[in-house]
């Protein structure tokens, strides 16, 4: 299990799903919140330290995806959306219309 | 060796002689225009070719070979070109192959250092919190990097080393619970209710 998500990639995935920073006094590390309608969905720890590259390979365990889809969150070819879509939050999107042939 | 004695062995062979056999043959496929006589630049209809006289049927074997050799050669050509379209498919094969043979070291030497295993978690000492029951805690690692997961409630946490890693998901845990404890239920979705359901049932408070 080579590290996957790292915690640059963890900040980024919480910016990316409008976390909010939602960490107690008396926590050890960071916690990011993720909320829809009010309701908190996930969360998950940032561990501190000024070391970026410190392994955060939880993060998709916690936020009930896989780590690819969680490092695509992080890459920015997933939104926020498509995240709750993962999570049954969101209706799907219909399939796109097939064109007649020409 | 006189002419009669050579003879004896092979007749003698005369272009303009329409009555020996070879003879005959070149009048009949001979085309029109070069019929003996006919040729201009030929002293008695015979054909000078390279400035030199040549008998017809040596020109036609000449021309024959000249033919056939074009022909080899350019068979040739054309099998070569193919070898090279092949050898350049076959050096992309190769290359794709080398790739994939590396990847899949890559991901065999992972995988033999790879270890997942459960341990059961006991106590959240020094901690104001204690176990209501023991936990069993997965930990999967590569000599790298390690994740311990309580895969029930979803609560999980990576740290350099197994002990780290440990250290971590305590931490992870109890604030987890913090964080559930202090949020009213109806703000809780559907992953954290059934996390403080099972936290719950998992840990409690001392003080």
């Amino acid at each position: 299990m080579a590290r996957q998500i790292t915690k640059e990639l963890a900040i980024k995935i919480c910016k990316k799903l409008d976390g909010q920073d939602i960490t107690k006094k008396n926590d050890v590390h960071d916690v990011c919140g993720i909320f829809f309608n009010d309701q908190l969905i996930a969360h998950f720890g940032i561990r501190r330290g000024s070391n970026k590259e410190a392994g955060h390979d939880h993060v998709p365990k916690e936020l009930n995806v896989s780590t690819g889809f969680a490092k695509q969150l992080g890459m920015c070819t997933k939104q926020r959306d498509d995240y709750l879509r993962e999570r049954k939050l969101l209706p799907q999107l219909p399939p796109a219309p097939q064109l007649p042939p020409p | 060796m006189n002419e009669t004695q050579f003879g004896a062995f092979f007749p003698p062979i005369s272009p303009l002689d329409p009555q020996s056999p070879e003879g005959s043959s070149l009048v009949v496929t001979r085309p029109q225009f070069l019929a003996p006589g006919s040729y201009p630049f030929s002293p008695g209809g015979q054909e000078a070719w390279g400035g030199q006289w040549l008998p017809p049927n040596l020109k036609d074997a000449i021309a024959g070979v000249m033919w056939t050799t074009r022909r080899i050669f350019s068979e040739t050509q054309r099998r070569e070109r193919r070898w090279n379209v092949a050898l350049v498919a076959m050096r992309d094969k190769i290359d794709t192959l080398t790739h994939e043979v590396s990847g899949l070291r890559c991901e065999i030497q992972r995988l033999q250092q790879s270890r997942v295993y459960v341990v059961p978690l006991t106590t959240l000492a020094p901690s104001p919190f204690q176990m209501v029951q023991q936990i069993p805690v997965t930990i999967e690692g590569d000599g790298e990097d390690f994740t311990a997961t309580f895969v029930e409630a979803n609560v999980s946490a990576s740290g350099e080393t197994e002990a780290d890693a440990i250290a971590n998901f305590k931490d992870s845990l109890l604030s987890s619970y913090e964080l559930l404890e202090s949020l009213p239920p109806n703000q809780l979705g559907p992953l954290p209710t059934r996390q403080w359901d099972i936290l719950q049932d998992v840990v409690k408070r001392t003080d």
